[in-house]
């Protein structure tokens, strides 16, 4: 049985964001628990061809680790997984890292006040448990017949099994979105054949990447002011996208038109722009970035697919529309469970209540971060903590300042049990709901992974500014929990 | 402690939106506008109108707007519009909850006055260059990628005449309101000076820097709504003669 003050599960960007915070001030009793063999979350899991990210590398990493060297405006997805990685060595977690380690269930321990951890590696105790478990970490595969008994291979993008030779393969990839359009120009140079089954059309705006010249990388070494410059520039022109998310209807039709004359001008063929024209209103989805996706399709050994996937039989992949491609290779790029974490089945709070079992109707959390029913927890990335319009980063250090905050607050007022009240949670969560009630993930006429189909509620995403989630949840208030740290005692009617 | 505004509806002023030279909300905030209104009535000041021609007039045109909200609303002035908000707050001390004065001035900076003898001159030529050269004024260097041409009429080319001889100097003391002062670090129209100068004249002001020229609302309008929308809602957070600095995202 090991003990520490604090564990954190995850060692993505906010378990090893978490860790560093942690480490600075000076706390020691700390472990950041990982069931892969490495550090790196997203950027570990999604090493397929093409992989970046579609957030301005300076503003998609940590403030308090500031990068001089980006190569790219966008940076490729193994300069940031590196970055991570240094990140957790030079910052001197590595002692506090448990590599390796399946956690099974997390139970608090009233009486103790402790949560209590079984893993792979054994048990751990600790008074505070964050969950770093990330948003995007559990893949979706679409269970369609004969999925079993593909005669060729199969695998989910962010599962990338480089050892699959690909070169003059037949490939189909199954979706049209992030991961997809990043890995479809990339497919296209090594396949024979290529088939993409798109069930809805994305839209994509162009890429205005560009690599960072010597001379501006030195700069950014030399004036460190300079980069912090850079990073707010970034940050407040992101911002800006957020009013196509809430019915503005100029920065709406401008978004929209960039979009159109984007594949207007990529794509000349008819058939397939038509294809690839979107049936929803922009926003509602992800919006995609990509000045390589669309001419991919005037190659002609590439076939677009405007279909979902019916089945898999034999060795053909079969499309609802009828079509039938015989394959060597399907890549799923899917995506991911988000609207039912699976960590949550692990996690049991007060009176037995799992933590899947409080989120049964869809995820909610006060502050997006803390859980009533579920003391001395935090949730990092959990629900509505989300953006699609800007830099997941500045969120997750959000909600380390505010953990931070708590347990200051705790040190100082003797380590009193935190447990958020439900009537701060409920007020939350009609927050979220009057604030999504405008946004185009809900009025936009699309399927998207941001609502849970349990109950209609849009559950991941933060649905306003960035600037005001920090704002409103970067400090920690203690007027949102029980006094006394115990349980509301409820009054029989 | 107290709670978050957002949970306290009553915390959510009307504002009255008061233009710079275009003389219309909808050019001049094109951001601002729809999201200062997913969480304020806002009402818009027009100095479109031909009567338009003293310090006087743009206050009445405010003294309008006011008149309007069912409380002393929160006016947010730009530019020329900031100028006229300050003495809108100077004669009517009571009629407003707080001010917000973005990019304008005390008196006319030397080189505002030859930005608008330039102007002068170039529009009694009808000259083409004139949009292009107030462009050049206008924006920033950084901001140069979001850099639209101002529009050139008759409005226009009235109130950056009127602009230029905008004084408040003498008013200042009498403005009782809290006050935000937004100076933009590279506005060589109305100059950062006179934002500062502001700062120091008026009581109950804090002075809020954002980088950006003379067409703030056009290079950082999200950094702009977030530094009113703090304010609006919550005018004392920061004490008289706070300077408050820049977020660092």
């Amino acid at each position: 049985m090991t003990h520490l003050d604090t564990l954190v599960i995850g060692a993505g960007f906010a378990g090893i964001g978490m860790g560093i915070r942690l480490k600075r001030r000076g706390t020691h009793s700390f472990a950041i628990l990982e069931r892969a063999g490495q550090v790196g979350g997203t950027w570990r899991d999604n090493s397929y061809p093409g992989v970046a990210c579609d957030i301005p590398s300076h503003l998609y990493s940590y403030s308090f680790r500031p990068n001089p060297n980006w190569s790219q405006l966008y940076s490729p997805g193994g300069e940031i997984w590196e970055y991570l990685s240094t990140s957790a060595i030079e910052e001197g977690l590595l002692e506090h890292l448990r590599l390796g380690v399946d956690v099974q269930s997390m139970d608090w321990d009233e009486a103790a006040a402790l949560w209590r951890l079984t893993t792979s590696r054994g048990a751990f105790t600790c008074r505070t448990l964050v969950l770093a478990c990330g948003r995007l970490s559990e893949p979706r595969i679409p269970a369609v017949p004969g999925i079993d008994d593909f005669r060729g291979e199969a695998f989910h993008s962010a599962r990338w099994t480089p050892v699959v030779d690909l070169d003059g393969k037949r490939v189909a990839v199954v979706g049209s979105g992030a991961s997809a359009v990043q890995l479809v120009p990339r497919l296209a140079e090594r396949a024979a054949r290529l088939v993409v089954l798109q069930r809805s059309a994305p839209y994509v705006i162009p890429r205005d990447d560009r690599a960072y010249s010597p001379a501006e990388r030195a700069l950014l070494a030399r004036d460190p002011a300079e980069l912090s410059r850079l990073r707010t520039r970034l940050f407040w022109k992101a911002e800006e996208a957020f009013a196509q998310r809430v019915g503005d209807p100029a920065s709406i039709s401008a978004a929209r038109d960039r979009a159109r004359v984007h594949l207007e001008s990529q794509v000349k063929h008819a058939a397939t722009r038509a294809a690839l024209t979107p049936s929803y209103e922009i926003g509602c989805k992800r919006v995609l970035i990509s000045s390589e996706y669309y001419p991919t399709f005037a190659l002609p050994h590439v076939v677009l697919e405007p279909s979902a996937l019916a089945a898999l039989d034999g060795d053909t992949v079969v499309t609802q529309s009828g079509a039938r491609h015989r394959i060597d290779v399907v890549i799923f790029a899917t995506g991911f469970h988000t609207t039912q974490q699976s960590y949550a089945r692990a996690v049991t709070g007060r009176a037995g209540e799992r933590l899947s079992e409080h989120w049964s109707s869809g995820m909610t959390a006060h502050a997006s971060t803390v859980v009533s029913g579920f003391p001395n927890l935090f949730v990092i990335n959990g629900p509505n903590a989300g953006l699609s319009h800007n830099s997941a980063i500045y969120m997750i250090e959000t909600q380390i300042d505010y953990v931070l905050g708590a347990l200051a607050y705790q040190a100082g007022a003797g380590n009193p049990v935190l447990a958020v009240t439900r009537a701060a949670e409920e007020a939350y969560s009609r927050l979220i709901d009057e604030l999504s009630a405008d946004a185009v993930w809900t009025t936009g006429g699309c399927e998207s992974w941001y609502i849970d189909p349990r109950n209609g509620r849009q559950t991941l995403l933060w649905p306003d500014f960035a600037h005001t989630f920090r704002s409103l949840n970067g400090e920690f208030s203690p007027l949102d929990f029980e006094p006394d740290g115990l349980p509301a005692v409820t009054v029989p009617r | 402690m107290t709670e978050h505004p957002w949970r306290a509806p009553s915390r959510r002023p009307s504002v009255v939106l008061v233009p710079g030279f275009s003389g219309r909300t909808g050019e001049d905030f094109p951001f601002l506008l729809p999201m200062l209104e997913r969480r304020h009535r806002v009402v818009s000041v027009d100095f479109t109108t031909p009567g338009v021609r003293t310090l006087g007039d743009l206050a009445d045109r405010i003294g309008v707007a006011v008149a309007r909200c069912d409380e002393p609303p929160a006016v947010v002035g730009y530019s020329l519009g900031g100028v006229a908000a300050a003495a809108f707050a100077a004669q009517q001390p009571a009629a407003l909850s707080s001010l917000a004065v973005v990019a304008g001035w005390m008196t006319p900076a030397p080189k505002l006055v030859a930005f608008a003898g330039l102007w002068a001159e170039l529009q009694g030529e009808r000259s083409a260059v004139l949009a292009a050269a107030a462009r050049q004024a206008l924006y920033s260097a950084d901001g140069w990628d979001c850099a639209r041409v101002p529009r050139v009429d008759d409005i226009t080319t009235r109130l950056v005449a009127l602009g230029s001889t905008l004084d408040v100097s003498a008013m200042t003391p009498g403005i009782a309101a809290p006050t935000l002062v937004v100076g933009c670090a590279s506005d060589e129209v109305a100059t950062t000076r006179q934002s500062k100068l502001l700062f120091g004249a008026i009581a109950d002001a804090r002075y809020a820097q954002i980088d950006a020229g003379h067409a703030v609302v056009h290079e950082r309008p999200a950094e702009l709504l977030a530094v009113l929308g703090a304010f609006v809602t919550e005018p004392t957070r920061y004490p008289a003669g706070a300077l408050i600095g820049e977020d660092r995202p």
